[in-house]
């Protein structure tokens, strides 16, 4: 008997699983490296317009993919030598400029573009197998965010990981133990873009088409806010984020609330959301669990 | 010759915090670096690591010119600091601070990291062997799985000077190791640095306040006031030196 798993459904599971690569690769940077990243959204877009110009040249989707994952790499390895000259608040500033920067991009160089009126993309084929429907959209979407969470979890778990929290930590000292902390958070950059481009290939294949209303601030706003709500420097938590922010709105949608004021309220709520973690979660990065328990104990024995 | 000091200045504004200092420091040596508060200690550690950019003038490190090298490379080639105001990685645990310090470890790197093979694998392990080793020696064993911020201050920095101790360098510039650092603590630290000292002649450039420690350990002592080297000889000179008696003890 075939079980029939409504569309509605899958097309929610897809969205979570793209948002979840946007959101490990955010994690990356901003929970592990400290470091603000606030261009993911270019990155996505890049990826998402190298996929689109690649199918419309005829290429096939696995060169789109490539091309969307490498296009945004090379341009996170340059905006790393502007960005990382200065730290803070103030990369988040040059990585938003950046994002900025290629939204007019997209929507004003028409030429290659089509700005608003966007680009067609086709159903993505796989070595003869063709992607076209919500249960195989859905299979590439969990093949390509488990390639995404495999490789960034293993990388924070490493000696890699450990440089990357060092840096997070206290990066003078992170130098005075021999450290080339800059060469890390480049890298670390360069990984996020590659990442979030792959995402930006899947989204362009999925919808179908891509112009240049969603590549804006907002988007990544949605991303840093479900790995917030999650909690930082935690990938399964970056998970449940990533599914109670895309979902709850849903929920709210089908119970609670009309369909013209299901944008305001979904604002609201997500906000009162943010607030509470804010507040609940004082201490922003994770310590490790067993560390936490460990004194805990100290704590009742002495 | 490991370390050479030629005439190196460093100012800030108006203010000349390192003033045209020289100074060389052999293999295997003790040295102490006293001096007033704000003479320029601090800022000489901060131009040898790397950390600040001199004005003017030459650092030399085994017969290499390392005068404006990165805080990272000069700690690859062989010079470990501390700061005087402890800087661990404090969402870390006691253990990980130690084994992120030491260099060349092939997991480090992206590929290597990711995939970790068996040679990789077996790097970690002996370094954690290495790390629970030197816990044991500076008495915080029981601690390796804690969070470094909920170590005691005196435990900060044991745990700090371990971390340097880990990258296996040469020479160690210590920035007053033992301020604050309760006096059973202090003399476990100065048991450590003499038995590196000697077993691995490890070369010790250290600054402290309190007078009684730094003539028991250092063989030689520079004195620095308003960033100039006033004097530089062995513990008994400087406690003579009229100089160091007018401009440091001010009687």
């Amino acid at each position: 008997m075939m079980i029939v798993i409504p569309s509605y459904l899958l097309h929610i599971l897809i969205v979570i699983c793209f948002y979840f690569i946007l959101a490990v690769s955010f994690n990356l940077c901003m929970g592990y490296t400290g470091l603000p990243l606030f261009s993911q959204v270019a990155f996505f877009a890049l990826g998402a317009y190298s996929a689109a110009i690649a199918y419309e040249n005829g290429y096939p989707f696995l060169v789109g993919l490539l091309l969307g994952a490498l296009f945004p790499a090379f341009c996170g390895f340059l905006i790393a030598y502007p960005a990382l000259r200065v730290r803070g608040d103030y990369f988040a500033i040059v990585t938003m400029g950046f994002a900025e920067i290629i939204y007019d991009v997209i929507h004003n160089e028409v030429w290659l573009t089509r700005g608003p009126y966007g680009i067609s993309v086709g159903q993505p084929v796989i070595f003869g197998f063709k992607v076209d429907s919500y249960p195989t959209y859905l299979l590439l979407a969990i093949i390509l965010t488990a390639i995404t969470f495999v490789t960034i979890q293993r990388l924070v778990g490493s000696p890699y990981g450990r440089v990357l929290k060092a840096t997070r930590d206290d990066e003078l000292a992170a130098s005075v133990i021999g450290k080339n902390t800059w060469k890390y958070k480049q890298q670390v950059i360069i990984i996020a873009a590659l990442f979030s481009g792959i995402a930006g290939v899947y989204f362009a294949h999925y919808t179908r088409f891509v112009n240049d209303s969603p590549f804006t601030l907002a988007f990544t706003t949605t991303v840093m806010a479900s790995v917030i709500l999650g909690g930082l420097a935690n990938n399964y938590g970056t998970f449940i984020g990533v599914a109670l922010m895309l979902s709850f709105p849903e929920v709210l949608r089908v119970f609670i609330v009309t369909s013209e004021n299901v944008g305001y309220i979904q604002q609201i709520v997500i906000g009162a959301m943010l607030i509470s973690v804010m507040l609940i979660r004082t201490k922003r990065i994770t310590v490790r669990k067993h560390a936490e328990r460990r004194s805990m104990k100290d704590v009742i024995e002495n | 010759m490991l370390l050479r000091i030629e005439g190196l200045s460093k100012h800030f504004g108006g203010i000349k915090a390192v003033d045209d200092c020289s100074f060389d420091i052999c293999r295997k040596q003790i040295v102490g670096l006293i001096g007033p508060n704000g003479s320029g200690k601090t800022t000489l550690f901060n131009l040898i690591s790397g950390v600040y950019a001199s004005d003017g003038g030459k650092i030399y490190f085994k017969d290499m010119d390392i005068t404006h090298r990165e805080p990272y490379e000069v700690s690859t080639m062989g010079i470990g600091r501390t700061f005087q105001l402890t800087r661990l990685f404090p969402n870390m645990t006691v253990l990980e601070n130690l084994i992120t310090a030491p260099k060349n470890q092939g997991g480090e790197g992206v590929l290597l990291g990711l995939l970790r093979p068996t040679s990789v694998r077996k790097q970690e392990n002996d370094i954690k062997e290495k790390a629970r080793e030197l816990l044991q020696v500076v008495g915080l064993i029981h601690l390796e799985n804690e969070s470094a911020t909920n170590l005691s201050y005196g435990q900060q920095k044991l745990l700090e000077l371990s971390r340097t101790l880990m990258t296996e360098p040469d020479l160690i510039l210590l920035d007053e190791p033992f301020a604050g650092v309760n006096p059973v603590v202090t003399s476990k630290l100065i048991e450590v640095l003499n038995e590196l000292n000697e077993e691995r002649d490890l070369t010790i450039l250290i600054i402290e306040h309190i007078m009684k420690i730094v003539m028991s350990i250092a063989e030689r002592i520079i004195v620095l006031n308003h960033g100039k080297k006033i004097a530089d000889g062995s513990p008994r000179d400087i406690q003579a030196n009229a100089n160091v008696i007018e401009a440091y003890l001010g009687v």
